[in-house]
């Protein structure tokens, strides 16, 4: 059975692993307490998810599944703290959010343990599809409501 | 594991949350990409410590 790879705590705000092709991510979370501004319960413990890769060529890890293994594994130690509250948007600076989407779910439906659900929804601005994802711990007192929270975020669409 | 898929449409606050999300991702990764550290942008960005998450099994 595979194995995350080993993970480093870069400067205190990040995680960082090398793949066997010499590619290096460092994947951090960011705090974004005013996406839920109204719901006072749990706005203070809402993330942002972001990977990103600091050196070396990603197509030579694309068949990588230790890569996948490794990102659940930090998404797993993250909600070690069931009240966390993750959205992971789907980088849109390329025309490849598609596929990172893809392999974001892959990876999340191969080797999440159940212990966190995952709700998935498109921000359509301007025309532009904005892929995103709600992950919450399945053992989150408000879970409910943050999954309407989430829904409510993009419903309110004549809320000009 | 549990996976369900919401159809969302645009609005002005999940237009200026989702916008703000994709600004910082950018401007991070760009930091990044020329050589930065993150530690350098704690003063802009409220960044979690692993460590603080990994101490709260």
């Amino acid at each position: 059975m595979q194995t995350p790879y080993p993970l480093s705590e870069i400067d205190n705000y990040s995680f960082g692993f090398t793949t066997d092709q010499q590619v290096t991510y460092i994947a951090y979370f960011l705090e974004y307490g005013y996406m839920f501004y109204d719901y006072p319960d749990f706005a203070a413990d809402t993330y942002t998810f972001n990977i990103d890769i600091v050196s070396g060529n990603a197509d030579a890890a694309l068949n990588d599944d230790r890569i996948g293994i490794t990102i659940v594994e930090i998404l797993r130690l993250f909600f070690n703290r069931i009240q966390n509250v993750v959205v992971y948007v789907c980088d849109m600076s390329d025309e490849r959010h598609m596929a990172r989407k893809r392999k974001f779910d892959w990876w999340f439906w191969k080797y999440s343990d159940g212990s966190i659900i995952k709700e998935d929804g498109v921000a359509v601005i301007e025309d532009v599809q904005i892929l995103n994802s709600l992950l919450v711990h399945k053992d989150n007192p408000h879970l409910t409501a943050i999954i309407l929270a989430y829904k409510d975020l993009n419903d309110g669409a004549d809320e000009k | 594991m549990e996976i369900k898929t919401h159809k969302q449409v645009s609005n002005s606050k999940g237009a200026f949350i989702f916008k703000k999300i994709l600004e910082d991702k950018k401007a991070i990764h760009e930091h990044l990409l020329h050589g930065g550290k993150l530690s350098d942008l704690k003063d802009q960005y409220k960044f979690a410590n692993p460590v603080s998450f990994i101490r709260n099994r």
